[in-house]
C-alpha cells in the first residue's frame, strides 16, 4: 500500500503539497486527477523516491520509499518526457533497466515487443511520440514492478495503441498484482481504467474515492416542477447543490447525495417530471473544481450559467 | 550451516544485491561515456608519449636512434602532445560535468534518482566513472613516455637517479592535478542547476578565490602589488588546479625538480579531499526540484556575487588609494566604484535569470553587498589589518633584511657582480628580464642595519600620510628569519631615510667587494674599462679622463671605507662611470636581449678628498 501522511512539499515560495494524506491499496487502479500545478506529479515523484517531502513521511509497503534502493526496486516511474532516452535504441533501453531491475523478465520484453512490434536497433530519437511511450511501457512492465506510476503515460499514442497498452497494464495488474497510479488531464481514460481515484486542488486532496462510489454520491438532475425551485429553495429542502441551470421550466442541477435520497426531497417541489442522468468523471471533475472556484469551468458550460444568472 | 543455505543467505542478502547493483551503475555509466574515452585514448597516446618521442628526436644529437631530417615532424609532434595534454584535461573538466548531468538537466532527473540505488552510491560511482578511466589512461600514457625516454634518449639517461625523479614526480604532479580539477569541477558542478552555470562555475571559481586571497593580502597590508610572501605563493598554487598548474605542474615540464614539496602536496591533496568530500554532502542536501532554477543552492548565488562585487570594490579602493596619496576612498574612485559594480551586478544578475519583478529586492542586496565591502575593506585599514599591516618580527629573530630598492647609490654594481658571478642564468633567459631579478636585493646582517630597518619600517607605518616628495621610492623589506620564514612588507620611504642604510659600513663593504669581483673576475673587464668623470656644476661637466684602474680603486676604497658617520658624507660634488658596455657586448654578443646597463656608477662627495684630489690631478 502507498501511504501519504501529513505530506508537505514546497518549491521556494510555492506550496506543491500541504499536509496531504492519501493511501492507495495495493493491486488497484489510482487515478490521480487536478488542475495544472495541483501537485499530481509532486507525489507521483514523492512515491518513486525523487522527491523526499520537507514534512510528513511517504510510504511504500509501510516502509519509507527516500533513498530506498530495495523499494525503488519494485517502483518504476514513467514520466511525461521522452526525449531522455533519444539516444538509447530499444534493446540498450533493455539492457539498462536490465541492470537495475532484478525482476526484469527477457520473456515479458520479448512478448510486449511482438505486440508492439517496434524497431530495436534504432535509436528512440527516430521514434514517433507514441512510439516512444510504447518502447518505455515495454520496458517498465518487463521490469514486472509492483508499483507502475504513470505521469500522462497515455500522451501520444494514437487511439488503437491506447487500448492496447491499457489491455497490457490491466493484463500485468490481473497478473501480478500490480499497482498502477495514473496521473492524467485525460478524465475519460481515468474513468476507463481506475478504479480509484483522488482529487488535488492546489497541494491539497480534495476526495479520494471509489470512482463507482463518487459517482454514486453526485447525482445531475434534469426535472421541470410546479413549485418554485430556485437554488435558495433547494439548497433549503436540504439539497447540496455543485450547479444550477434553468432553461425555460427545465433546471438542471448537480446535487451529492444518493440517488433516491434526492428523489425524495424533491418530491416537495411537485415535480412534472424528474429524470436522474449518470455522470461521467469529467462532469465530477469539473463539478467539483466549480465548487473549489476553479475557472476551468467556466470554459465548459459558464456561458450558460452567467446567462442564467 | 550447508553450503546451500549459505548460497542462499548471501544471494538474498540486500547489501550484497546493493552492492552489485551500485558496480552495474558504475559499468553502465563507464560504457556510456565510451565516446569521452575513445577520445582520451587518442590524447593519451598523442599527449605524453608523442613528447616523448617529440624530444627523443630532438635529441638525436645524442642518439643513434633518430635522424635529424626528422626534426620538423619531432616539433609538429610536440604540438600535438601539447594539444593533447590540454585536451586530457578538457575532457577531466567535462566529465566532471557530464558525469552529473542530472544535476542541471530537468529531464534526466527522473530517470537517475528512480534507479534503485542509493544517492551515496550514485554519487560514488558517477565520481569514479567521470576521472578513473582517465587516470588509468593518464598513467599507461606517462609509463609509455618513460619507456620511449628509456629506450630512445640515453643522453636523458646520463643520470639515472634524476631521471626517475623527475619522472615519478611528473606522472604523480600530473595524477594529482587531473583528480584536483575533476574534484574541484564536480564540487563546482554539485553547487549549480544549470548547464550554463556548471561550466561556468569551474572558471569563476578558479580566479575568484585567487583574487580573493590577493585582495585581502593587499588590504591587509595596504598595498597592491604581489610582492609573494612564501606562503602566498604556496596558497596560490594549492588553492586552486590552475594555481596547482602554474605553480608545480609547469616546473615538472621545465624539468625542475621541487614540485613534490611536502608544504605543497599537503594541502593540496586536503584541499582536493575537501573539494570531494564536500560535493558528497551536497549530493545528499541537494533538493532534485530545484534542477534547472538558478543555482541549486541560492546561498550560493550571494557567496559569489558578494564576492566578485567585494573584489571589484575591494580593487577600486586598493588602486584609489595608491593615486591619491593614501585617502581610503575619494569621491572619484567611490563614483567609478559603484558605475563598475552596478553594472557587474545587473549583468550577473541578468546572467542568472533573476527575477526582474525582484529588482527592488537585488537593488537592496547591490547596496548592501557594496557597503558591506567598504566595511569590511575600511575595518581591515582602519583596524591596521587587525594586527597584521604592524606586525614586525622582533630584530633577536631577524636573521638578515634583504632590502629592495629602487634607488641606490651604485646598485648597478650588485647587478653587475651578480651577472659575473652566474652569467648562464643571462645566456639562458634573456637579459633585459633577469636584469630586474639581478637587481635584487642588499642583505643587511649586522644588528645595527637591522634596528635601522625595523626603525624606518615602524616610521613609515606610524605616519598618516605617505607624503610625495621629491625622491621617494618604493622598497621592500624581505624580513629573513632565523627559524626560515621570511616575511615581505613593502614600504615608501624617502631616499634621504634609505642613505642611511646605503652608507652603513655593512653596505660600504658589500659593494666594494662587488666592485673587487667585477675586475677582478676578468681580465676583459680590465682592458674595457674607461672612467668618465662628472663634475656638479661644471661646464662642460662632463669629462673621460684616463686614471690607473687600480690606483682609482684603492684610493676609492680608502675614502669609502673611512667614512664613520654617513651625515657626515658631505655634498655630491661629481659622479665616476666605469664603461663597462664594451665588455658585457662581447661578453653577451649572441643574445637577443642584451643587458641593459653599461655603467658602475659611484657618486663623489666631498668628504672623498682623496679620490676628489685624483681626479683633479689627471682632469
Amino acid at each position: 500500500m502507498i501511504a501519504l501522511k501529513n505530506v508537505t512539499k514546497n518549491f521556494d515560495d510555492f506550496i506543491a503539497l500541504d499536509n496531504v494524506e492519501l493511501e492507495i491499496n495495493k493491486g488497484t487502479a489510482f487515478g490521480l486527477l487536478g488542475s495544472n500545478g495541483a501537485g499530481k506529479s509532486t507525489i507521483l515523484r514523492l512515491i518513486s523516491g525523487i522527491y523526499s517531502p520537507e514534512n510528513g513521511s511517504v510510504t511504500v509497503d509501510g516502509t519509507a520509499v527516500y533513498d530506498n534502493p530495495a523499494l525503488l526496486e519494485k517502483i518504476f516511474f514513467i514520466n511525461d518526457e521522452t526525449i531522455q532516452w533519444n539516444n538509447f535504441t530499444l534493446t540498450e533501453m533493455r539492457d539498462y533497466f536490465k541492470t537495475f531491475y532484478d525482476s526484469f523478465s527477457d520473456e515479458k520484453f520479448e512478448s510486449l515487443w511482438k505486440v508492439l512490434e517496434l524497431p530495436k536497433q534504432k535509436k528512440l530519437s527516430m521514434f514517433s511520440k507514441g512510439m516512444k511511450r510504447q518502447a518505455v511501457v515495454v520496458c517498465a512492465l518487463s521490469c514486472r514492478p509492483d508499483y507502475l506510476l504513470l505521469d500522462e503515460a497515455f500522451d501520444g499514442l494514437d487511439p488503437t495503441m491506447r487500448i492496447i497498452v491499457k489491455r497490457m497494464l490491466v493484463d500485468e495488474m490481473l497478473d501480478n498484482n500490480m499497482t498502477t497510479v495514473i496521473s492524467s488531464h485525460n478524465l475519460k481514460e481515468i474513468d476507463e481504467f481506475c478504479d480509484t481515484a483522488g482529487l488535488l486542488h492546489k497541494g491539497k486532496v480534495v476526495f479520494n474515492r471509489e470512482l463507482d462510489t463518487l459517482k454514486s454520491d453526485i447525482q445531475k438532475i434534469q426535472a421541470a416542477f410546479e413549485g418554485d425551485a430556485t437554488v435558495e429553495t433547494l439548497t433549503k429542502a436540504g439539497l447540496q447543490l455543485l450547479h444550477h441551470t434553468k432553461s425555460g421550466s427545465v433546471v438542471q442541477f448537480i446535487a451529492r447525495g444518493a440517488r433516491d435520497e434526492i428523489i425524495g426531497k424533491l418530491n416537495q417541489f411537485t415535480p412534472k417530471f424528474v429524470d436522474v442522468v449518470p455522470l461521467t468523471l469529467e462532469e465530477v471533475f469539473i463539478y467539483e473544481m466549480e465548487v473549489l472556484g476553479y475557472e476551468y469551468a467556466v470554459g465548459i458550460d459558464g456561458l450558460a450559467r452567467q446567462s442564467n444568472k | 550451516m550447508s553450503m546451500q543455505s549459505v548460497l542462499t543467505v548471501s544471494q538474498d542478502s540486500p547489501i550484497n544485491n546493493t552492492k552489485s547493483k551500485a558496480m552495474k551503475y558504475l559499468g553502465y555509466k563507464i560504457k556510456r561515456n565510451s565516446t569521452a574515452i575513445i577520445f582520451n585514448v587518442i590524447f593519451s597516446i598523442l599527449s605524453l608519449p608523442g613528447l616523448a618521442l617529440a624530444t627523443c628526436i630532438l635529441d638525436s644529437e645524442n642518439s643513434s636512434i633518430f635522424a635529424e631530417e626528422l626534426g620538423q615532424f619531432a616539433v609538429m609532434l610536440s604540438a600535438l602532445g601539447v594539444a593533447s595534454l590540454i585536451g586530457v584535461a578538457f575532457l577531466v573538466y567535462l566529465n566532471g560535468i557530464n558525469m552529473f548531468s542530472y544535476y542541471n538537466n530537468r529531464v534526466l532527473v527522473d530517470v537517475s534518482y528512480a534507479l534503485p540505488i542509493t544517492r551515496k552510491e550514485r554519487f560514488w560511482c558517477d565520481f569514479a566513472a567521470g576521472i578513473v578511466p582517465n587516470l588509468i589512461l593518464y598513467v599507461l600514457s606517462a609509463l609509455t613516455a618513460c619507456l620511449i625516454f628509456f629506450i630512445g634518449a640515453p643522453s636523458i639517461m646520463m643520470e639515472p637517479d634524476a631521471y626517475w625523479r623527475i619522472m615519478l614526480e611528473g606522472i604523480l604532479v600530473g595524477f594529482v592535478f587531473l583528480l584536483f580539477l575533476y574534484s574541484m569541477v564536480v564540487f563546482c558542478t554539485s553547487l549549480s542547476a544549470r548547464v550554463f552555470e556548471a561550466a561556468a562555475y569551474p572558471f569563476v571559481f578558479s580566479v575568484l578565490v585567487p583574487s580573493l586571497i590577493a585582495i585581502f593580502y593587499s588590504l591587509a597590508l595596504r598595498h597592491p602589488s604581489l610582492a609573494y610572501e612564501q606562503w602566498f605563493d604556496i596558497v596560490m598554487t594549492t588553492t586552486t588546479p590552475m594555481g596547482f598548474f602554474f605553480g608545480a605542474v609547469g616546473p615538472v615540464f621545465s624539468g625542475e625538480f621541487f614540485a613534490l614539496k611536502a608544504e605543497i602536496i599537503i594541502p593540496v591533496v586536503l584541499i582536493m579531499g575537501g573539494f570531494i568530500a564536500a560535493a558528497a554532502a551536497l549530493a545528499k542536501k541537494r533538493s532534485v526540484e530545484r534542477v534547472g532554477m538558478p543555482f541549486a543552492f541560492k546561498i550560493v548565488y550571494h557567496v559569489y556575487i558578494t564576492a566578485i562585487i567585494f573584489c571589484v570594490t575591494s580593487l577600486f579602493i586598493i588602486a584609489g588609494r595608491e593615486l591619491s596619496n593614501d585617502t581610503f576612498l575619494s569621491p572619484a574612485t567611490f563614483f567609478g566604484m559603484v558605475m563598475t559594480t552596478a553594472i557587474l551586478f545587473l549583468v550577473i544578475e541578468v546572467i542568472t535569470n533573476r527575477d526582474f519583478k525582484k529588482m527592488k529586492t537585488a537593488g537592496i542586496r547591490y547596496a548592501v553587498t557594496v557597503v558591506g565591502s567598504i566595511i569590511i575593506a575600511y575595518t581591515l585599514y582602519s583596524f591596521d589589518s587587525f594586527g597584521i599591516y604592524k606586525y614586525l618580527p622582533d630584530e633577536n629573530n631577524i636573521a638578515s633584511v634583504e632590502v629592495v630598492a629602487g634607488w641606490g647609490p651604485s646598485e648597478n654594481a650588485f647587478t653587475v657582480a651578480a651577472i659575473l658571478a652566474t652569467p648562464e642564468e643571462v645566456v639562458d633567459w634573456g637579459g633585459a628580464y633577469n636584469r630586474n631579478e639581478l637587481y635584487g636585493g642588499i642583505v643587511f646582517k649586522e644588528p645595527e642595519n637591522i634596528k635601522t630597518v625595523i626603525r624606518l619600517h615602524t616610521n613609515y607605518m606610524n605616519s598618516d600620510s605617505r607624503g610625495h616628495a621629491y625622491r621617494y621610492n618604493n622598497s621592500t623589506f624581505k624580513y629573513n628569519l632565523k627559524d626560515g620564514r621570511q616575511i615581505i612588507r613593502r614600504v615608501y620611504l624617502p631616499n634621504v631615510d634609505l642613505e642611511e642604510l646605503f652608507y652603513s659600513k655593512e653596505y660600504r663593504e658589500m659593494e666594494m667587494l662587488a666592485l673587487e669581483k667585477v675586475l677582478e673576475d676578468t681580465d676583459e673587464a680590465y682592458r674595457a674599462f674607461s672612467i668618465e668623470v662628472e663634475i656638479f656644476g661644471k661646464r662642460p661637466s662632463y669629462e673621460k679622463i684616463f686614471i690607473d684602474k687600480e690606483v682609482f680603486i684603492e684610493t676609492f676604497k680608502a675614502d669609502f671605507m673611512s667614512l664613520e658617520n654617513y651625515r657626515d658624507i658631505g655634498n655630491e660634488i661629481g659622479a665616476v662611470r666605469i664603461d663597462t658596455q664594451k665588455y658585457f657586448a662581447d661578453k653577451f654578443e649572441k643574445l637577443y636581449y642584451r643587458p641593459y646597463f653599461q655603467n658602475l656608477s659611484y657618486f663623489i662627495h666631498d668628504s672623498y678628498e682623496n679620490t676628489a684630489e685624483l681626479i683633479r690631478a689627471n682632469s
